[in-house]
């Protein structure tokens, strides 16, 4: 999918476990790890706006267009 | 009532369709034990007529092999189609309704409903005196069931993909 999601860069430079911010967004690590790795098929809003506001950054930090 | 899942009528189909297998099998058994063992009576134009336990009733034949075979194969055909409805009702009534398992299973009921049509035709041609009478309308029967079998699954198919989608919609 040309949808990449940066999670782990923005985890990293916010120096946030998975697990903290699965507890935060309030999903379970197994969906965060499956967003993480690209293998979702999508995103919810809600889900999209509670990352952001954990991790404080843009829905663009997170999702990356990259051209096949 | 439910259709699908726990209390839902494709369990209570399920038990109906079980019973069906068992009793058909054990009639199945009976039958083929009373041809191996020649337990029958031979009638004078040289039939085969066996007596039905507990009800009035026979089965008769040619006494020969070819209406053997084709009789024990037709009696052997209807245990393998309720076996296949029996695991279709058992899908039906799990929880988990959009899985590649039923979809597989409809897909064998599909192929398994059009088989009949088919062998009969080549049968009757084969061995037969070439005419199509209760046949034609058996198997005209079997091929509306896989239409219908076939588009069921083609909707489980669809029902399958949007259900992955769903579960991976993080």
């Amino acid at each position: 999918m040309p949808i990449i999601v940066n999670l782990d860069v923005m985890l990293a430079k916010r120096k946030m476990k998975s697990k903290d911010l699965a507890e935060i967004v309030g999903i379970t690590t197994a969906n965060l790890s499956i967003l993480k790795s690209g293998k979702a098929k999508a995103i919810r809003f809600s889900t999209l706006e509670a990352i952001c506001k954990a991790l404080d950054c843009q829905p663009a930090d997170i999702l990356e267009y990259i051209e096949e | 009532m439910k259709m699908f899942g726990k209390n839902s009528i494709s369990k209570l189909l399920y038990y109906v369709t079980m019973a069906v297998v068992i009793g058909y099998g054990v009639f199945i058994g009976f039958v083929a034990f009373a041809l191996i063992t020649n337990r029958f009576e031979l009638t004078d134009d040289n039939r085969f007529k066996i007596k039905i336990l507990f009800v009035d009733s026979y089965v008769m034949g040619a006494l020969d092999g070819k209406t053997i075979v084709v009789l024990l194969l037709f009696l052997a055909y209807y245990l393998l189609y309720f076996l296949l409805l029996l695991r279709i009702l058992k899908a039906f009534k799990s929880d988990a309704l959009f899985t590649n398992s039923i979809i597989k299973r409809l897909d064998w009921f599909t192929y398994f409903n059009l088989l009949f049509p088919v062998a009969t035709f080549i049968g009757v041609l084969i061995m037969g005196d070439g005419k199509l009478n209760d046949e034609v309308v058996y198997g005209m029967f079997h091929i509306l069931i896989a239409i219908f079998s076939g588009f069921i699954s083609a909707i489980f198919k669809q029902g399958f993909q949007l259900q992955q989608e769903n579960d991976l919609t993080i």
